[in-house]
């Protein structure tokens, strides 16, 4: 017995833009909560991003996103400055109520850090479950993405995700990589 | 303009909301629109912008009022930079200019910002702003208020920024007419000492935003049908009237609801045999856009306190219960004289079909069984049609008791 939760149109469009920039950038809950300074145990994402439950973004919370997707895009290359502006929609966007509903992304939208961050942590995906190169890796992302990517595409991408934990390396000599 | 009296005061603000406000601030004043003018086209309270604009309050302007505003002001964009800091630390002068003014001096003491005083002025209700947009008269904004009245533009309810946005499309104002005389029409036509009050101004749309709409009323002609004539009997000349009676009866079972007259034989009714009524009269006086509404709705703890235990009981969280009521035009009218509040209650609603006034009875017990099949099948409710309709029997009785 599902209960609709219904919210403004201008408070989904920016729910769900925030949700595809930051996949974008492969930012997660725990780094949502560091960036919003809140209890690291927290999980603010989850109520946010979540059809059942009304919990909506702020001024506050927009402008620390902003600043902290700003220095993620430019750690990764993309050199695109945010502000509040890019979150929020158009001027002649409707106001009504809607239902809340989280849109789902697709790997064809993103690059590859998106692409790595959907699969491997927002949709679980059973892949990353084994132990997998560079190389298979770059490859099934791509195929994910409808991209042609290779594994040097990837290899900076992998050790970050390594760095933060989301990610494990088999071994010093062995580069192979699987969730943890 | 020399101050009297000064006063210096300290506080904290959200930065980047401040800084909004500031471009608000900015925008509203370069075109010269009072914060009056702004909080009416935000169809908020009078003093709302002027609220928001004290340091002093904690009266935010949130992502559905910073697009409404920017639609008010014409701007592409209802966002000031990103800002490093979270709290200002303001340092506010207050100068009583006179009587009715203050004026504030505001200094941001964060390390590293602008440290250029922001100078305020707390304006007063009734303040007008000298402007550069188009103001036109106050004739010619009454004689098209007129027009749209005529028209049936208020047959519907209408946001304040809908009215100003239809002005602004008409050729005779144009994208750069300013609201003052607008605004000065739309509170002729409520006010019941010194104007024309023909708009209600009682609803509010699911945004807190004010709505202005015509009430639907007609002269009741007795010689029309049973119903007119019966209503003309009591001294009811007027479907207003003819509302405000029906919405006083007690609410209580019929025993007879086949029978159109039950309301003014037995003195009581439901939201079924009180709307049948009122949609009879209206079709009777050739009202056709009255339409007699069965509507499906979430019964649950929030709308309806006194069912909570019997949810709780049977471990679910609402219960789909048929409603009736009348619908004109994009508006809800409720007669039963329970306390439903229109607005709140569309958010409620899972379903909706017009029915005529015959079919209060075996039709709507027949569509709301089979509503609740549905609803039983699609979300495996572990209870049998009779089950649920006993539960829902249970309900009602909860709801009974006082």
């Amino acid at each position: 017995m599902k209960k609709v939760i219904l919210i403004s149109s201008i408070s989904l469009y920016i729910i769900n833009i925030i949700r595809k920039i930051r996949t974008h950038l492969g930012i997660n809950t725990r780094d949502i909560q560091k960036i919003l300074e809140l209890d690291p145990d927290g999980n603010i994402l989850g109520a946010i991003e979540s059809s059942s439950n009304s919990a909506k973004y702020h001024d506050q919370h927009l402008n620390k996103l902003a600043l902290a997707f700003t220095d993620k895009s430019f750690e990764l290359g993309y050199n695109i400055t945010y502000t509040l502006n890019d979150f929020y929609p158009p001027i002649d966007f409707e106001e009504k109520m809607v239902e809340k509903v989280i849109v789902k992304i697709d790997p064809t939208e993103l690059g590859q850090t998106g692409t790595l961050y959907l699969l491997l942590v927002e949709e679980s995906n059973a892949f990353f479950d084994d132990w997998h190169t560079s190389k298979e890796i770059a490859q099934y992302c791509g195929s994910k993405a409808e991209k042609n990517w290779e594994a040097k595409d990837f290899t900076a991408i992998i050790d970050q995700a390594v760095k933060k934990g989301i990610f494990i390396r088999k071994s010093e000599k062995e580069a192979l990589f699987k969730r943890p | 303009m020399t101050s009297r009296k000064r006063k210096l005061l300290n506080t904290t603000f959200p930065a980047i909301s401040f800084d909004k406000i500031l471009l608000f601030h900015k925008a509203r004043t370069e075109k010269g629109i009072s914060a009056f003018e702004c909080s009416f086209l935000l169809g908020k309270h009078d003093f709302f912008i002027r609220d928001a604009e004290n340091p002093f309050k904690s009266t935010l302007i949130d992502p559905e009022d910073s697009v409404h505003l920017s639609k008010v002001l014409s701007l592409r964009e209802c966002n000031p930079e990103t800002n490093k800091f979270d709290l200002y630390k303001l340092e506010v002068e207050e100068h009583k200019i006179d009587r009715k003014k203050t004026k504030r001096i505001i200094i941001i003491k964060n390390d590293g910002a602008d440290l250029n005083p922001i100078e305020m002025i707390v304006e007063g209700k009734e303040e007008e702003l000298e402007t550069s947009l188009f103001l036109s008269t106050y004739e010619k904004a009454q004689s098209y208020f007129r027009e749209l009245i005529e028209n049936g533009y208020f047959d519907s309810t209408r946001t304040a920024l809908e009215i100003f946005n239809t002005f602004r499309n008409h050729h005779e104002f144009g994208p750069n007419f300013h609201p003052r005389f607008l605004i000065q029409n739309i509170r002729y036509f409520l006010n019941k000492k010194s104007g024309e009050p023909i708009l209600d101004n009682s609803r509010t749309n699911l945004f807190s935003r004010r709505l202005f709409f015509k009430p639907l009323d007609f002269k009741i002609e007795s010689d029309k049908g049973a119903i007119s004539e019966s209503f003309t009997a009591i001294g009811i000349n007027t479907f207003q009237q003819a509302n405000k009676w029906v919405s006083d009866l007690d609410y209580n079972r019929n025993h007879d609801k086949n029978n159109v007259l039950t309301l003014f034989e037995e003195q009581c009714g439901t939201c079924s045999t009180k709307h049948a009524l009122l949609k009879r009269l209206a079709d009777e006086n050739g009202n056709e856009s009255i339409k007699l509404i069965l509507g499906i709705f979430t019964m649950n703890s929030k709308n309806t306190p006194k069912i909570k235990d019997v949810l709780a009981k049977y471990d679910l969280k609402y219960i789909p219960e048929a409603h009736n009521y009348l619908r004109n035009h994009n508006h809800i009218l409720d007669f039963t004289g329970i306390g439903v509040n229109e607005t709140k209650f569309e958010l409620d609603l899972l379903e909706e079909v017009e029915i005529g006034p015959d079919q209060i009875t075996d039709y709507k017990v027949q569509y709301h069984k089979e509503f609740l099949s549905r609803w039983i099948e699609t979300n495996k409710i572990p209870y049998t049609l009779d089950k649920l309709w006993k539960i829902r029997e249970e309900c009602i009785a909860a709801l009974a008791r006082t």
